[in-house]
Formats: C-alpha cells, structure tokens, sequence
C-alpha cells in the first residue's frame, strides 16, 4: 500500500513540474470569501483583518442575542413574582415559565446548531480541495513519504471527525437540550444525571479524536519541534473543554496560529490557512456571541429567583459551547496539519 | 410608599380585631381575614402595575411573541389568587378545601399553558424532521 | 386600602355578638341565631364588593 501511495506521489511530480509559488490553492466558500483579503500579505495583517471584517459581520447576531435576553428576562420576571409563596401552583407556574423559555430560546438554538454542522461540512470539504495541493507542493519539494503520510492522516482523521460530528454528536446536543428542558421542567434527578452523561459523552468523543490525531502525527515523525508545539496546543484546547474555557480556547488558538505565522513563507500555505480560518471565525463568532449572551441572561434570571429558567437558559449556553469545541476541533485540525506541510516545506 | 405603610397599619389593626371576635366564632374574624387579604392584594397589584409595564416594553424592544408573555402573565395572576383563596380556607381550618383550590389551579395552569406546550412539540418535530 | 370598611366589618361584628349575647340571656334562642345571620349576611355584601373589585383589577393587569 505505501509503495502505491508513493508511486502516485512520484507520478504527480512528474506530470506537474511545479515550484511551490506555482501551485494554487483552492478557492474558499464564498461566505468565506467576502472574508479573505484581496492579496496575501503578511500573516499578522492578514489574520486581524479576517477578525475585524467577520465581526462586523456578526453584527445582527448581536441584537437578535439581546432580543432573546430580555425576553428571557421579561419571563423570569413574571415568574419570580409568585416565588414567595410556597405551594402547588407554584411549581405549574415554573413548568409553564420553562416551556416558555424553552420555546424563545430553541429557535434561535436551532439556526446556530444548523449553522455549525454546516461549518463542519465546510470545512471538511475545503480541506479535501486544499490538502492534495498541499501534498503536492510538499511532495515536490521532496518530501513524498511525508507528505503522503500526512495526507492520509489528516484525511482519515478529518473525515472520521466531521462524519462522528454530523451523525452523532449534534444528534447528541439535541438530546441534551431536551433533557434539560424536561429536567428542569418536572425537576428530576434522573434526567439531570442523563443530561450531565450526554455532555460528558460530547467532549469525551472530541478529545479521543483530537489526542488520536496529534499522537499520529508525533509518531509518524514528519515533523518535528513546532508540529509538537501546536500538537500539545490543540490537545489542550479540545482539553480545556467546552465551557468556562472560551477565553482558554482563543488564546490557545491565537498561539497555535501565531506559530503557523512563523512558518508563513509560502502563499500557498498562509492562503489555505487564511481560508480555513476564514470558513471558521465567522461561526465561531455568531455561536460565541449567543453562549456569552446565554451565560449573562442566566445569571439576570437568577436574580430573580426562578432556578429552573435560569438552569434551563445555562444548559442552552453549555449546548452553544459544546458546538464551539465541534467546529474548534475541525478546524484545529486542518490548521494543524496545515502547520505541519509548511514547516515541512521549509 | 405611603400606601405600603397604611396597609401595613391596616393588617396590624385586622390581626387584634379579628383575635378579639375570637370569642363569637370563626365567622366573623374569618371575614376579617377575608376583607383585609383582599384589600392587600389591591395594593400589591397597583404596586405590581409599573412592573408589568415594564414587562410590557421588554417585550416590545426584544419582539417576543405576545402570545407566550399573556399566557405568563395570566398564569401568575392565577396563581397569586388561588394561594390567597388556599391560605384563606387553611386559616379557617379547611384544608382540604385549600388544598382542593391548589390542585384546580394547578390544572387551570396547565391548561393555560397548552399552547406552549403545542408549539414547544410542533418545534420539535420540525427539528427532528430536518435533522 | 378603607381601614373604615376593616373598623365597621368590627364594629358589625362586636354589635353582633352583644346582641347574641342579650338575646339568648333573655331566652330567644332563635333570634339570636337570625341576627348572627344576618349580620354575616351584611357582612359578606360588602366584602363581596371588595373581592369582585379585586378579580376586575386582577383581570385588568393580568390581561385576560
């Protein structure tokens, strides 16, 4: 098998005399593109201009996360009136006030859920256009083994996690909001235990993922130094988890790619990773938003005494940060091997 | 603010009265009971109004469907005076009637609560037929 | 909030229970009841002034 791969690697060399500058990367989706600037200058630049356009993007989502806020609150309000009085009516009129909220809140919930497996598919078909020009460009600076090695990987892993994402874990968020609009609606202990298992499931099926990838790669020796560097990265942001965590998530995130900025000498590469990026902040931005968002109205509910809205709107942020940590982990992963072709490539 | 002090007043002055009709039967310190919880309803809903109408205007910056916040609203006045009629019928001794009074408004809660409950399972199925 | 309606519902009450307490000393059992009666009766009107005056304003504000 690995003298087939490699009789292929040698075939493309010969039918494509290339240099690296020579090879075009493939075109972004074209929400990603309105994103990418123009010419690839520097890294730096280039990536901080993404943020800011991707931001202001973003801004719509920004009212219509406050639009639900208040609404939120507005109900809380109304149930926190009764909370004083103890008794029967009492706990109709919280199940009441959780259906409510429940209602408001998965509307918006489902475009968000909608919109990462989306990001997902995305970014899984852009690496599939992006990586055999990267092998290509890798291989025909001599790294064939390599470089084959590190399409395989990047390919198996990459189309085991999108398709692990697609199939069961947004699956499994559905499942998690429902279990925390039926736990908190009817308060059982049973459901609340499902609940705590279905997220535990969640970031335990991305981490073995991620540590599988980044351990492959180590192991097939292809790089060396700063690959292990960006591997121990994304191994710690899928870690970190999901909720408290964003703010680890984005500073380990800055760092990994800081570190593809080092080894930014080739367009080809600082494209492909532009892109990616591209493909991803936007999302990322949309879903960060609403979890932030979420958290805040959590805590404004609470101070109106009504638990179970307020835990009900809490679980509905940690399902937003379960879809951050999916399409984290996919595009961790491109980058990561991104990172790895370029350092490979010198 | 005045308001709140006089009603204050006022429960005070029902308590010893209705203590000293004691003596003639519970009737008539029941009334009493009766009349003043009344009368401090009246005064927690108009100290209650400003508050809704705040509601009211979240609702109109946030563009909450008004069917959700009515449904609400109607649940908690419901519910506020079904705990008065159940604490009334508990001091009068009956409670069986007061907690009789607790189960039928929590059924009229429910029922309240239907259309919500329709569209949180129309929602749903309409997420699950995409998925 | 009348705290003049809370004084007459106790002033009913106390002019109620004086003149149970005549009656049945001076042996009218029945019309001792009937007055007791009829002052819960007087009673029970005005407070069901008040209390259909709370359910309007409940609805008002509830918004049923």
């Amino acid at each position: 098998m690995k003298r087939l791969i490699a009789l292929i690697g040698l075939v493309f060399i010969l039918a494509m005399p290339v240099s690296a500058l020579e090879v075009e990367s493939p075109q972004a989706p074209s929400d990603a593109q309105d994103l990418l600037p123009g010419e690839v200058t520097s890294f730096g630049e280039d990536l901080w201009e993404l943020f800011k356009r991707a931001v202001k993007k973003a801004e719509p989502q920004i009212s219509q996360a406050a639009g639900l806020c208040l609404s939120l609150t507005a109900i809380s309000m109304l149930a926190g009136i009764l909370h004083s009085t103890p008794g029967k009516p009492v706990a109709a009129v919280e199940l009441a006030g959780v259906i409510a909220a429940a209602l408001l809140l998965l509307n918006q919930t489902q475009s968000l859920i909608t919109c990462a497996s989306q990001t997902v598919v995305e970014l899984s078909e852009y690496g599939k256009l992006l990586l055999p020009v990267m092998t290509t460009a890798l291989a025909a600076q001599g790294g064939i083994t390599g470089s084959t090695a590190l399409y395989m990987g990047t390919a198996v892993f990459d189309s085991v996690l999108s398709s692990l994402i697609s199939k069961l874990l947004i699956p499994l968020v559905y499942i998690f909001l429902a279990l925390a609009v039926a736990s908190k609606g009817t308060g059982q202990e049973m459901l609340k235990k499902l609940q705590g298992f279905v997220k535990w499931l969640v970031s335990w099926g991305l981490k073995i993922i991620m540590y599988i990838f980044t351990g492959y790669i180590s192991i097939t020796g292809v790089v060396a130094g700063a690959s292990d560097e960006a591997a121990v990265k994304a191994t710690k942001l899928t870690m970190s988890g999901m909720i408290p965590m964003v703010g680890g998530i984005l500073s380990d995130a800055s760092e990994a790619v800081v570190v593809g900025a080092g080894m930014a000498k080739n367009a080809v590469g600082v494209y492909g990773m532009l892109a990616i990026l591209a493909i991803w902040i936007s999302p990322f931005i949309r879903i960060g938003i609403s979890y932030l968002i979420l958290k805040l109205t959590a805590v404004i509910c609470q101070c109106f005494g009504v638990k179970q809205i307020a835990g009900v709107v809490e679980n509905f942020s940690e399902a937003m940060g379960m879809l951050l940590a999916m399409t984290g982990a996919c595009c961790m992963l491109l980058l990561i091997s991104m990172i790895c072709f370029m350092k490979g490539m010198g | 603010m005045e308001r709140y002090f006089t009603v204050l007043g006022g429960v005070l002055i029902a308590v010893i009265l209705s203590l000293s009709l004691k003596k003639q039967g519970k009737e008539f310190p029941l009334l009493i009971t009766l009349v003043v919880c009344v009368m401090v309803m009246v005064a927690f809903s108009a100290f209650l109004d400003p508050v809704i109408d705040f509601v009211y205007l979240l609702k109109n910056i946030s563009g909450i469907k008004s069917e959700y916040l009515s449904v609400m609203l109607k649940i908690v006045g419901i519910a506020l005076l079904s705990e008065i009629a159940a604490m009334v019928c508990q001091d009068a001794g009956e409670s069986a009637l007061g907690k009789t009074v607790g189960v039928l408004s929590t059924g009229v809660i429910l029922w309240l609560s239907l259309p919500l409950m329709n569209d949180l399972l129309e929602l749903v199925q309409k997420i699950v037929g995409e998925a | 909030m009348d705290i003049d309606l809370i004084f007459k519902i106790a002033a009913i009450g106390i002019i109620i229970s004086i003149l149970n307490q005549v009656l049945s000393r001076s042996g009218r059992e029945e019309q001792a009841t009937m007055t007791t009666l009829a002052g819960l009766v007087v009673v029970l009107m005005m407070v069901a002034q008040k209390i259909s005056a709370l359910f309007d304003l409940v609805k008002t504000l509830f918004d049923f």
